[in-house]
C-alpha cells in the first residue's frame, strides 16, 4: 500500500511542468501555429531548440514532403523545415535526435478556399522565396547562445526582384526607409492578411502613442474610430505629405465623400486647386461637430479676421451673429460669395417670415424700386454689418444719391432743402423698395400741378404737415405763409378747379430760394414762369409770372 | 402787357419792380432769417415763448415754473394714424429717457394740439404709464408762438428756457433726439455723439482685405504640416498686396526651411522694411545668417532686437545657441536662462 502510494505521488511529481526532474521538451515549434489554413503550397516550420545537445530534428509530413530530406540540422539554436504541402489536411510531426520530444502540427493548405475549415484559422505567411532567407537577415545572432528576440533591420526585404519600390517615394514611413519592414510585417507568419503584426491602428499606435490624444476628441473620424489607419495613409510610402493615399488631399478625401460637394461654379478659397479640406476640418478627430477646427461659429473668423471685426459695429445682420452657414455654403456655390441660393431668394425667404406684410407689398409694388426688382439687395444693403441703420452701406441719402446723380447733385448745389432731405430721410417719402405711387412714394400725390382741392390729395404730405393748414382761410397757427391772418396757403391750394398743388410753389428736395420755392413752374410743354420769393422776418415777396408782385407780412398785413 | 390771368400791367412798373426786389433778392437771400429747422417762428440759443396751459388733469402748467432744470419739449398729435404712431414711439422713448435722467435735471413737457383727444390722450397715459406733464394746446397757442408745421417735433431747452436743438419726424428721429439729449445732460461728450452718429467707415481696400485672408489661411495651413500650400497663399497674399510685412516675412521662414538662405533674406528684408518693428522678421534673418555661416551678424541682428526693447524667449533661446556654437559658453548659458525665465514670467 505504502509503495503503490509513494508510485503515484512520484509520477504527479514528473507529470508536473517544470519540475527538476520532468523531462524537459528539447524544442518547440514557433512557426506556422497549430491547425491553421495557408494559402502557400510551401511553407517553413520553424523552431527553437532547448536543449543544446540536440543537433538535429526529423520531421516527417503525412501526403507532403520535406525539401532537402527528413532530417533537419540545428543551426544557432533553431532549425527550419521547408515543407511542401498536399492540397488539404496535412500533418506534420517533429522529433528530436533522442525521439524524447515530438510535436505535431496540422495545416490545411489550400488556394482557392475563402474560409479554413472547422477548427482551423486562416494564417498568413510570405510567399515562398526563390533565395532561402537567413536567420540572421533579421535576428540578432551574435553572442551564445543566440537570441533570437533582438532584431536588426533587414536589408534583404527589398532587392531588385522584391518590394523594388519599397523606399523610393517622395514621402516615405520611417520603419520604410530604415529598413525595418519587421517592424510592423512577421515574415514567417501572422494571422492578419500582409503579414502585419497588429491589426489596424494598434500597429500604428506603438509608435504614435504621442499623437493619442489627437484620435479622442468628442468627434472621430470614422477611419480612426474604426482603426483604419491605413484607409488614409499608405503605411509605406506616398506622393503626398503624411503619406496619404491617393493623387491629392482632396481626391482622398472624395474617395468616401461626395464630390458633388464641391462640383459648382464658385469654390471657397481653401478648395481651389487641389483642395485642403485640412484648412478646416480636423483629419483625426475635434471637439467640434463636422471635425472642423473650431466651432462652426468662429472657424471662418480664422481668414476673415475683417469679418469678426465688423461684428463690432453697431448694426450686425441676425445670421452673421449665430453662423456663416446661414447663408454661405462653405465648400462650394454656384452663386457669388457661396451664397446657398440666389440672394433675393435667400433674403426673402428669412424676411418673409420676419416681415411678412412688407416682403408681400415688395412683391406686388406697382411700381417697384429698380435694384428691388433685379433682386440686387446689396446695392443699399450691407450682408453682414454697417454702421448704418437698417444694414445700409452709407447714409441713405448717400445711397439714393449713387443712383439718382442728378438729384444728388441738384441738393448738394442748394441752400434750402425739404426736412427730410435736409435729415437723409429719403425714405420719409419714399418707400424704398416700391411702392403702388409713382416715383415710389408712399402715398398718393397728385401728378397735376392744378387740381381741385382734397386733403386727401395731399395725404403724403400730411403724413407730417398739419392736414388743416389749407382747410381754414384765416389762422395765426397753422402756416406762416398768411398775410395778418389770411392764410394765404388756403388761398394758393383750396380751390375747386385750379387748386396749386403743393409742388406748384415749393421744390419736394431742395431749392436756392427759403422755404425751397422753386425757381420756375412749367406752364404747359413748352414755357415756364420764373418765381422770385424773398423773405423777410415776418413775411415776403412773390414776383411771379402767374400773378403780379405780391409781398405778403404776418404782423402787419399788407393791403391788397 | 398782360400777366398770365389776363390782367394789364404797367411795363415800366412792372420792370421796376422786378430789378428791385431781383437785386434785393441777393441781399435778403443772404441774410434769410435763420431758423430752427423744426420750429418756424424760433432760433437756437434764444429763449423759447411761454407756455401757458392746463394738463390733462385740468392742472394750470407754465413752462417758467420749471427752474433749473433741462427741458424736452414735444409737440404730438394724431390726426392721422401715421402721425399718431410716430407720435406714441417718441413719446415712449422720451419718457424712458425722462425716467432715467429726471434724477439729473431733466424734465419732459408734451404737448397735444388736437383739441378732441383729452379722453383718448387720459386712456394713452394709463395704457403706457407715463409720467410726465401732459399739456393740452386746444387753442393751438403754444403750437401756433412756437411755430410748429411738422407732427412729431421736439425741441430741448436748457436751463435759461433757450432753445438748444430741435428736431422733426425722421426714421432716426429718436435716435437723434436720444444721442443729443445725451450729450445736453453729460451723459455722453459731442465727440462720443459724432463718432456714433457719423462713424468714420472701414476703408480697408478689397484687395488688402483679400490679401490678409490668403495669408490667415497660409498660416492656418502651416500649423497643419502643408508648407507646400501656406507657400502659395502667402505668395497670393504678397501679390494681392506688395505691402503686405508679415506675407513677406512668413514666406521668408518657409524658404529657410527649404534651405534657400537667399531668397529668404530677400523676403525678411522686404518684411522689416515694410514694419521695422517685425520680432518674427529679424529672428528669421538672424536665422538665415546662421544657416549661412554668419554667426557674428546673426548675433548682431538678435541683440539689436533686445537692445530695442523686445522680449521673447525665443531670441533669448536663438542667442543661446549662436553663442553655443561660437564657443563662448558663459554667454550662451546666460541667454538660456533668459530664454526660461521669460517663459515662465510669460506663463
Amino acid at each position: 500500500m505504502r509503495n503503490i502510494l509513494l508510485a503515484v505521488i512520484l509520477g504527479f511529481f514528473f507529470l508536473l511542468p517544470n519540475h527538476p526532474l520532468a523531462s524537459k521538451e528539447s524544442f518547440r515549434i514557433v512557426y506556422p501555429v497549430d491547425r491553421c489554413m495557408v494559402k502557400w503550397e510551401r511553407i517553413r516550420v520553424i523552431g527553437l531548440v532547448t536543449d543544446s545537445s540536440v543537433k538535429n530534428v526529423t520531421c516527417q509530413v503525412k501526403g507532403g514532403e520535406v525539401l532537402g530530406g527528413p532530417t533537419v540540422p540545428i543551426i544557432k539554436g533553431a532549425f527550419t523545415a521547408s515543407i511542401r504541402l498536399k492540397k488539404g489536411a496535412n500533418e506534420i510531426s517533429i522529433l528530436d535526435q533522442s525521439g524524447s520530444t515530438s510535436q505535431k502540427l496540422s495545416i490545411y493548405f489550400s488556394k482557392e478556399e475563402a474560409k479554413p475549415p472547422e477548427g482551423f484559422k486562416t494564417y498568413f505567411i510570405h510567399s515562398p522565396l526563390e533565395r532561402e532567407e537567413q536567420c540572421q537577415d533579421c535576428h540578432n545572432l551574435k553572442g551564445e547562445p543566440a537570441s533570437y528576440k533582438k532584431m536588426i533591420p533587414s536589408a534583404t526585404c527589398t532587392s531588385a526582384q522584391c518590394h523594388s519600390q519599397m523606399g523610393k517615394g517622395k514621402f516615405v514611413h520611417g520603419p520604410v526607409g530604415s529598413g525595418t519592414c519587421i517592424a510592423c510585417h512577421n515574415p514567417h507568419g501572422t494571422p492578419f492578411k500582409s503579414i502585419v503584426t497588429r491589426l489596424g491602428g494598434e500597429g500604428c499606435y506603438i509608435c504614435h502613442d504621442a499623437q493619442a490624444d489627437e484620435f479622442k476628441g468628442k468627434v472621430i473620424h470614422s477611419p480612426v474610430s474604426e482603426g483604419g489607419c491605413s484607409d488614409c495613409h499608405d503605411p509605406h510610402q506616398s506622393s503626398l505629405k503624411f503619406q496619404l493615399k491617393g493623387a491629392s488631399q482632396q481626391d482622398l478625401c472624395f474617395n468616401c465623400h461626395d464630390s458633388k460637394l464641391i462640383q459648382q461654379s464658385n469654390l471657397h478659397e481653401p478648395l481651389k486647386g487641389g483642395g485642403d479640406c485640412i484648412a478646416c476640418h480636423k483629419a483625426h478627430s475635434s471637439p467640434n461637430k463636422k471635425l472642423l477646427t473650431l466651432p462652426s461659429e468662429k472657424i471662418c473668423f480664422s481668414c476673415h479676421e475683417d469679418v469678426e471685426k465688423g461684428l463690432k459695429k453697431k448694426y450686425v445682420h441676425e445670421p452673421v451673429k449665430e453662423n456663416c452657414q446661414e447663408c454661405h455654403d462653405p465648400h462650394a456655390s454656384s452663386q457669388k460669395a457661396l451664397l446657398r441660393k440666389v440672394q433675393n431668394q435667400m433674403c426673402v425667404e428669412c424676411h418673409q417670415a420676419i416681415h411678412p406684410k412688407t416682403t408681400q407689398s415688395i412683391a406686388q409694388a406697382k411700381f417697384p424700386h429698380q435694384p428691388v426688382q433685379k433682386g440686387d439687395c446689396s446695392s443699399c444693403h450691407g450682408a453682414h454689418f454697417t454702421d448704418f441703420e437698417k444694414l445700409l452701406k452709407a447714409p441713405l441719402k448717400e445711397i439714393c444719391f449713387t443712383c439718382h446723380k442728378d438729384l444728388g447733385e441738384k441738393v448738394k448745389a442748394s441752400k434750402f432743402f425739404h426736412g427730410p432731405v435736409e435729415q437723409n430721410d429719403c425714405a420719409s417719402c419714399h418707400e424704398t423698395h416700391g411702392s403702388s405711387y409713382p416715383k415710389i412714394l408712399r402715398n398718393y400725390f397728385p401728378a397735376e400741378f392744378y387740381v381741385p382741392y382734397k386733403t386727401e390729395n395731399y395725404a403724403i404730405c400730411f403724413d407730417c404737415h398739419n392736414k388743416d393748414i389749407a382747410l381754414h382761410a384765416k389762422t395765426l397757427e397753422l402756416t406762416g405763409f398768411r398775410n395778418g391772418d389770411r392764410n394765404l396757403h388756403f388761398t394758393h391750394v383750396n380751390k375747386e378747379k385750379k387748386g396749386r398743388n403743393c409742388k406748384a410753389c415749393h421744390e419736394a428736395h431742395s431749392g436756392n430760394q427759403p422755404k425751397h420755392i422753386r425757381q420756375e413752374v412749367p406752364y404747359g410743354k413748352m414755357w415756364s414762369y420764373p418765381i422770385h420769393f424773398t423773405m423777410t422776418p415776418t413775411g415776403g415777396t412773390c414776383v411771379v409770372g402767374c400773378h403780379k408782385p405780391f409781398s405778403y407780412d404776418r404782423e402787419k398785413p399788407v393791403k391788397y | 402787357m398782360k400777366n398770365f390771368r389776363g390782367e394789364k400791367i404797367d411795363k415800366r412798373d412792372a420792370f421796376h419792380w422786378f430789378l428791385f426786389l431781383f437785386l434785393s433778392s441777393f441781399l435778403f437771400g443772404m441774410t434769410s432769417p435763420s431758423f430752427a429747422l423744426a420750429f418756424r417762428t424760433l432760433e437756437i440759443g434764444k429763449k423759447v415763448p411761454e407756455i401757458q396751459l392746463k394738463d390733462i388733469e385740468g392742472n394750470e402748467f407754465t413752462l417758467s415754473s420749471i427752474k433749473g432744470r433741462k427741458v424736452v419739449l414735444l409737440f404730438w398729435g394724431g390726426d392721422s394714424a401715421i402721425k399718431e404712431k410716430r407720435s406714441l414711439s417718441i413719446m415712449n422713448r422720451l419718457e424712458g429717457l425722462y425716467r432715467q435722467l429726471k434724477g439729473d435735471g431733466l424734465q419732459l413737457i408734451s404737448i397735444i394740439s388736437d383739441p378732441e383727444s383729452k379722453e383718448k390722450v387720459k386712456a394713452l397715459k394709463q395704457q403706457y404709464s407715463w409720467t410726465h406733464h401732459i399739456l393740452l394746446d386746444e387753442k393751438r397757442e403754444a403750437y401756433g408762438a412756437y411755430g410748429v408745421y411738422i407732427i412729431p417735433t421736439v425741441g430741448i431747452l436748457d436751463e435759461e428756457k433757450r432753445l438748444l436743438k430741435s428736431f422733426s419726424f425722421t426714421h432716426s428721429l429718436e435716435e437723434e433726439v436720444e444721442g443729443e439729449l445725451l450729450v445736453a445732460m453729460g451723459k455722453k461728450t459731442a465727440e462720443q455723439w459724432e463718432k456714433e452718429r457719423h462713424p468714420k467707415e472701414d476703408l480697408l481696400p478689397e484687395n488688402k482685405k483679400k490679401a490678409q485672408r490668403h495669408f490667415n489661411l497660409g498660416r492656418n495651413l502651416l500649423e497643419k504640416g502643408s508648407s507646400e500650400r501656406a507657400k502659395e497663399e502667402f505668395m497670393k497674399s504678397i501679390q494681392l498686396d506688395p505691402d503686405h510685412a508679415d506675407a513677406h516675412i512668413a514666406l521668408g521662414m518657409i524658404y529657410l526651411k527649404e534651405k534657400n538662405p537667399k531668397e529668404a533674406i530677400q523676403l525678411f528684408e522686404r518684411g522689416i522694411g515694410l514694419n521695422p518693428d517685425s520680432r518674427q522678421g529679424f529672428i528669421g534673418m538672424a536665422l538665415a545668417l546662421e544657416s549661412m555661416g554668419e554667426n557674428l551678424k546673426a548675433i548682431e541682428k538678435l541683440e539689436g532686437l533686445l537692445k530695442r526693447g523686445q522680449e521673447m524667449p525665443e531670441i533669448h533661446y536663438h542667442l543661446g545657441r549662436l553663442y553655443e556654437k561660437q564657443g563662448q559658453k558663459e554667454h550662451a548659458l546666460s541667454e538660456y536662462k533668459k530664454a526660461l525665465q521669460s517663459i515662465f514670467k510669460t506663463d
